[in-house]
């Protein structure tokens, strides 16, 4: 259970919470590309969604958003949109792009900062991905 | 012709006859009344969860608001995801001159949608031009925190069509006593004399709700929007009174 208010991540076992962590949600900032004027809007979206799959040492596979934003031509050669460590050591997928990982940037959790993923500190990943298994539901609001 | 001692013996007893009828013909009207009170309970209660069922097997937010087990229940497919005590609960239907009014609105057991918050969350996003290039290897602006970025006011209300207005009080020590207190009561005072003028709220039941200041602040906050709302209870009851926690 998400959240995003308050950026807190609970999980919990019937009404036994399991685990209280502080997490970053999305910024709800908006991106436009000048040229072709696309538009992506950092919202971490609300519902019910369940953990589909489950990974170690998750590589980034950067969307054309993250070269806008950062002011970089977007690359041809997928092998140059592979980025290694940011994710963390686990990453839980939710479905739709969204996932559930770690981050380098830890004294920003408890803030709304990501591009829509949670992002967790690396304990409380790892405490996440050994008890929530595959299936697990997840609430966002 | 009977003798006096009998006489009084047979008018006693006709006069408990007669006096007692009304006792035996009124036994009967009790129980059928008991039994339709039962009846009564059981049927609302069965339509409360009938509806709540069908909020869970939808795809919305929705708060289930119970003022006798004195909660609200922010829930989605059937899942609890935040409770809020209520500390009072204040129900306010249409009145014209002081008298109810004919507009018949079954409070409870409805299911209210599309809730709107007023005044709504400051909708304050960033736009970025991707050609403004982050320096590489920084780290990002820290944004401020939802302290700052979305300040709650002192009383908000959520509006459903047609014709509910909640509104949600904060209680605090602090707001409760003194002249804070009375200024708070007179500011409610306000906003009823305000409602009863605007064509579209004095139309519509109020249901005051008060929470502490946490629960309220989290409230506004983290409300989904438009959350559905549906109250648990008895139409009839004019004055659901909230239990003592």
């Amino acid at each position: 259970m998400i959240d995003q208010s308050q950026n807190r991540l609970y999980l919990k076992q019937g009404d036994r919470v399991l685990l209280t962590a502080m997490c970053s949600s999305g910024s709800g900032m908006v991106l436009v590309e000048e040229k072709t004027k696309r538009r992506w809007v950092f919202d971490t979206p609300r519902g019910r969604f369940t953990v589909s799959s489950k990974l170690r040492n998750p590589v980034w596979r950067k969307p054309d958003w993250a070269f806008v934003e950062d002011g970089l031509p977007i690359p041809q050669d997928p092998a140059e949109r592979f980025e290694y460590g940011s994710l963390g050591e686990y990453a839980l997928y939710l479905g739709q792009g969204y996932m559930i990982h770690g981050t380098l940037y830890e004294r920003l959790l408890g803030r709304s900062v990501t591009h829509g993923c949670i992002r967790l500190g690396r304990d409380d990943l790892r405490t996440l991905y050994r008890l929530a298994p595959v299936g697990t539901p997840v609430f966002i609001y | 012709m009977l003798a006096p001692s009998t006489f009084r013996g047979v008018l006693l007893t006709v006069v408990m006859i007669i006096g007692g009828t009304p006792t035996l013909r009124d036994q009967p009207d009790q129980q059928t009344k008991v039994r339709d009170d039962e009846t009564r309970s059981l049927l609302q209660e069965n339509e409360s969860l009938e509806k709540q069922y069908e909020l869970a097997s939808g795809n919305s937010f929705y708060l289930v608001v119970d003022p006798y087990g004195a909660e609200m229940t922010l829930a989605h497919r059937g899942v609890a995801l935040r409770r809020y005590s209520l500390l009072d609960v204040q129900l306010g239907t249409p009145q014209v001159a002081f008298i109810e009014s004919n507009i018949q609105r079954q409070w409870a057991g409805t299911i209210w949608s599309g809730g709107l918050l007023d005044p709504q969350r400051p909708s304050d996003r960033v736009v970025r031009n991707g050609s403004e290039a982050r320096s590489a290897g920084g780290p990002p602006p820290l944004p401020p925190p939802s302290e700052t970025a979305e300040p709650v006011p002192t009383t908000f209300v959520v509006r459903y069509e047609p014709g509910l207005v909640v509104e949600i009080q904060r209680s605090s020590p602090d707001s409760d006593a003194g002249w804070r207190g009375l200024l708070t009561k007179w500011g409610t005072h306000g906003r009823e004399a305000l409602a009863a003028l605007s064509p579209s709220d004095r139309k519509s039941i109020h249901l005051r709700i008060v929470l502490t200041s946490d629960d309220a602040d989290a409230l506004y906050r983290s409300l989904p929007p438009e959350t559905k709302l549906v109250i648990v209870g008895d139409s009839r009851d004019k004055r659901p009174r909230v239990s003592s926690p």
